[in-house]
């Protein structure tokens, strides 16, 4: 497992955004794709995963569903809406515009300025 | 998008919430029981999988209230919640909430009450437009006495004004007279505030009922109206809304009732208000008094303006500066000095009522702060039995913060309960005010009432009281370690409490001490009235009347009243009979004046002469109300009859005008330089007129003359009661004259009594809010030592079983009491002298330092306060020690 980074706190909506985006999951469900996604680069503090699914069905970006899960337990499913889709894709922009500058900020040389 | 997302949630927070607790709580367990499936497929054992997996999980708990908080309701919903556990610990004690909302009701009552009288004579501005832009013109009056910057003005100032002031939109004036109605049943004297035609036009306020009387509409030839005061209507008329465009008698001559005008409009008087408002043109017909520009000298007007929406007062006061100059320039006869000015009638509304107004709001202000004392004591008795549910709530993870929310939101309820009953009986109690204050004699009485302002009031004198006493006890109480708590024993913050409860109890008798001294002085004061000798025998058996006789001539009524006086005299317990234009305390007041010339003057005295208070008087007059004469001789009949010019004066003016000198034969001149000369046959004691606690001024005294027998007084001398011969009295009257109007009838005791009645009132009001406070003190008092007998039962138990004398105990107790009681009555003695210096100018005959009342008021408190100790003493001196020592 490559070195864990440390989770920003607005990346934990992010991620969960976009895990989202691959499908409808459940919390527990959630959990699992994100550190399947980053390769076991990211993993999630457990308690901080449902006050944020909480936050942001209030801000209306995913909604929520009662179902069953795998082991046959009733959960509560969660998938993006359209205003949840769209803020996906301007954050993941923004966030790769920055990740950008930053490494072209960090790749300077001496002699290159 | 989001909005609606949001109160989507937060509605379904509130109104699912044990629906979503259970979801919650589903989800959470769902993810964890999925982790231990994970891990026990990784190898663990199942109860180790599952402890693995809560662990891994964090606190529960937490988590919950987490997902609460980003859900979106929570603040609602923890209100919610803390008012309906606030709501069923309040249930549970019965007693405690009783008494708690009982005692706030009683402290929010009193302000209510208090403001809602202070609002109406003073604060609220009056019902017109604008209410910032009326000003009050003022012309100065420069007289010998010293100028009085704020005089009236003549009808000639103001029709000069009226035709030419560019700052001010429109001048109209206000004249105080009376106006006799007919009721059907007799004849009532009105307080009638003659005004000018345009007055409405100015001020512009819009009528309650009916329409107000235009500028145009007063001057129409032939039209009598008049409007009326909205108290007047109701209680002369029963709220009669059928009255208006009809008639009423006033004067003789049915006048139009055009309006009503409303609710809290005012003219000149600060406490009550004129009853009927009557333009110039229709009083011109009424009396015949037709005021001209000619008419320079009688000052009697009181002037309103309106400033024009660009001028400001400076630009407006210049103005008037500069006619004032111009008007002494072209009349210096009767101008010369006077200058003129205005001010916003905001300043000038409730003068003279301000500062009592202030001292009586204060008075109710210090009486909820014992109230709020008593209620936080209570509070932070009752947090002692809470200990083990603060506690817990702490370990639960409650942070300190939200316990504080919820012993305020706690105390807020009480607060609303209270603020809610206090609204209830505040309109009685506001209703039964009036009966409290003075009755002047015929105005009706001040109109408070419940307005939007007094309601607000109320509410934030809820929240003000809710703050005072709620804070502390939430604060003490939130602060309660979890460890110290859950032992049975734990003192915890006992001692604190206590010490807490006691300081309450001294600063609660501190202020009783303060409300205590306070009546105390005033009613001495009020005794000091009463026992001082008003110059008269106020204490004989007298009747006194006020009569119009109403006939054509002078000499007719002189006649009438000379034959009335004969006849009357032989009714048999008639002692003897008297009249004069005026009686002390008298109805029309004294306020009357003759310019007096004196030989030898100088300076305005000389040419503006010295106006000086007077009263023509019958023969008899002296002897028959009791009035000594110190030299010379009283005015006897031949001096009448001759309308000899004769005067006698009083104490005060003989030693002003003739110090050291003997004043009979000296001879003035009276109304003009060269005016009558009359001879000063004699001088009387001082008496008092006006009022019980003037100061002496001069006064003269003249033989009646024809033109004084209009509206005249006249005193009947009894042997036994005098309402035995009112009857027969107004027979004689009636016979000899059908129409003589008798607009006033009292026994002489009464009368004086009448005299009292604004200081009597002013004794009633503080006295029952100091007995209030003082009560409140007590019952807190008396609770705080209950508590500490309470406290230490076991205490006394072990004492007694030691072989302590029962006797001793009580004194322990009441030693304890006694020095709570010793701190707050100095502390009150400290405070009181501080603050009775502000009401000073309201007593009579006392210091506001004098010993004698605050000694007293030291005892009385210091009796109450052990009084109060002594009860729970007493229990404390029978406790069973067994009992006592078995009870943990």
């Amino acid at each position: 497992m490559t070195g864990q980074a440390q989770i920003l706190p607005g990346t934990l909506d992010l991620l969960i955004l976009k895990a989202v985006s691959l499908g409808p999951l459940h919390g527990y469900g959630i959990l699992l794709r994100i550190e399947q996604i980053s390769r076991g680069a990211l993993l999630i503090e457990q308690g901080a995963l449902y006050p944020a699914l909480f936050r942001l069905v209030r801000q209306g970006l995913l909604k929520a569903s009662w179902g069953t899960s795998e082991n046959n337990r009733r959960a509560k499913f969660y998938e993006l809406t359209a205003t949840g889709r769209k803020r996906l894709r301007q954050e993941a922009e923004g966030w790769n515009r920055l990740v950008a500058a930053i490494a072209s900020a960090l790749s300077a040389e001496p002699e290159k300025i | 998008m989001k909005l609606l997302s949001s109160v989507r949630s937060i509605a379904s927070g509130l109104l699912h919430r044990s629906e979503m607790e259970d979801e919650m709580d589903q989800e959470l367990h769902t993810h964890i029981r999925d982790r231990a499936d994970d891990l026990e497929r990784s190898g663990l054992p199942r109860p180790e999988a599952e402890r693995r997996a809560r662990l891994d999980f964090g606190g529960y708990q937490k988590i919950k209230e987490e997902c609460r908080e980003a859900r979106g309701a929570y603040f609602l919903e923890t209100l919610a919640q803390d008012v309906r556990y606030g709501l069923r610990m309040l249930r549970r004690s019965p007693g405690f909430a009783t008494i708690a909302v009982i005692t706030l009701t009683l402290g929010i009552g009193a302000n209510t009450a208090v403001y809602s009288l202070v609002d109406e004579i003073w604060l609220r501005p009056r019902p017109v437009p604008h209410p910032e832009r009326v000003v009050r013109i003022f012309t100065s009056n420069p007289s010998s006495e010293g100028e009085v910057a704020r005089g009236y003005s003549s009808y000639a100032d103001f029709f000069y004004l009226n035709s030419g002031v560019k700052t001010l939109s429109g001048i109209a004036f206000l004249e105080r007279r009376g106006a006799l109605l007919d009721t059907g049943a007799g004849s009532k004297l009105l307080g009638a505030a003659v005004i000018s035609d345009n007055f409405f036009d100015v001020l512009a306020p819009s009528p309650a009922y009916g329409h107000i009387i235009t500028a145009e509409q007063a001057g129409s030839p032939g039209v009598l109206t008049v409007m009326l005061s909205y108290p007047f209507w109701r209680e002369q008329f029963n709220a009669d809304l059928t009255l208006l465009g009809k008639t009423v008698v006033l004067d003789r001559q049915p006048v139009v009732v055009a309006g009503i005008l409303p609710r809290g409009f005012r003219g000149t008087a600060s406490v009550a208000t004129s009853e009927v408002w009557i333009p110039l043109s229709t009083w011109s017909q009424l009396t015949g008094e037709r005021p001209t520009v000619l008419t320079r000298r009688a000052r009697d007007y009181d002037l309103f303006g309106r400033l024009l929406p660009g001028s400001t007062l400076r630009q407006a006061n210049a103005e008037l500066a500069v006619i004032a100059s111009r008007l002494e320039r072209e009349h210096p006869e009767t101008n010369a000095g006077r200058k003129m000015m205005l001010l916003p009638e905001s300043e000038v509304q409730g003068e003279g009522v301000r500062e009592a107004s202030v001292i009586i709001l204060g008075i109710s202000g210090l009486v909820l702060l014992i109230a709020c004392a008593n209620v936080a004591s209570l509070l932070i008795a009752r947090a002692e039995y809470r200990r083990h549910e603060m506690a817990m709530r702490v370990a639960l993870g409650a942070s300190r913060l939200r316990l504080i929310r919820q012993l305020l939101t706690e105390a807020a309820t009480l607060g609303a309960a209270a603020t809610s009953a206090a609204l209830l009986i505040g309109g009685w109690m506001i209703a039964a005010l009036p009966k409290l204050l003075p009755q002047i004699s015929f105005t009706t009485p001040v109109d408070a009432h419940m307005t939007p302002q007094v309601l607000w009031f109320s509410a934030g004198a809820g929240l003000l009281a809710v703050f005072v006493f709620g804070s502390v006890p939430a604060w003490q109480a939130s602060e309660s370690s979890p460890a110290g708590a859950i032992k049975q024993h734990g003192r915890g913050g006992a001692e604190r409490r206590a010490l807490a409860r006691g300081v309450l109890a001294v600063v609660q008798l501190a202020v009783s001490v303060v409300l205590v001294a306070g009546a105390g002085l005033l009613l001495r004061s009020l005794w000091n009235a009463e026992s001082a000798n008003p110059g008269f025998d106020a204490h004989q058996n007298m009747l006194v009347m006020d009569l119009v006789p109403g006939l054509e001539t002078g000499e007719q009524e002189r006649a009438f009243i000379n034959e009335a006086r004969r006849s009357i005299e032989e009714i048999p317990g008639v002692l003897g009979t008297a009249a004069g234009m005026r009686i002390p305390f008298g109805l029309s007041g004294s306020g009357a004046t003759r310019t007096v010339f004196f030989a030898g003057a100088t300076g305005s005295a000389a040419t503006e002469g010295v106006p000086i208070r007077y009263d023509p008087v019958s023969d008899r007059f002296f002897e028959i109300l009791g009035t000594r004469i110190l030299r010379g001789r009283p005015i006897d009949a031949r001096d009448v009859q001759s309308g000899a010019h004769v005067m006698v004066i009083n104490q005060t003016a003989a030693q002003r005008f003739w110090p050291n000198q003997d004043p009979i034969g000296k001879q003035v001149r009276l109304q003009k330089p060269d005016g009558d000369l009359y001879e000063v046959i004699g001088v009387a004691e001082n008496s008092k007129n006006e009022a019980f606690v003037e100061d002496p001024l001069p006064y003269l005294y003249t033989p009646m003359r024809p033109s004084d027998y209009g509206e005249l007084a006249m005193v009947v001398k009894t042997e036994g009661d005098p309402s035995t011969v009112a009857g027969e009295v107004r027979r004689t009257l009636l016979k000899l004259n059908r129409g003589v109007e008798i607009i006033y009838v009292s026994s002489l005791r009464e009368h004086v009594r009448m005299a009292m009645a604004d200081l009597r009132a002013a004794v009633e009001l503080t006295a029952s809010l100091g007995g209030l406070g003082l009560l409140l003190a007590a019952v807190g008092l008396y609770g705080l030592t209950s508590f500490l007998v309470g406290c230490r039962t076991q205490e006394i138990g072990i004492r007694l079983a030691l072989g302590a004398q029962r006797g001793e105990v009580l004194q322990m107790i009441l030693g304890h009491g006694a020095k709570l009681a010793f701190a707050g009555v100095a502390i009150g003695i400290a405070a009181a002298l501080a603050l009775t210096r502000l009401m000073a100018s309201l007593l009579f005959g006392v210091t506001a330092h004098d010993p004698l009342t605050f000694a007293a008021v030291a005892i009385l408190l210091i009796a109450v306060a052990l009084l109060a100790c002594y009860i729970p003493a007493r229990r404390a001196m029978r406790v069973d020690p067994i009992i006592a020592l078995r009870y943990e």
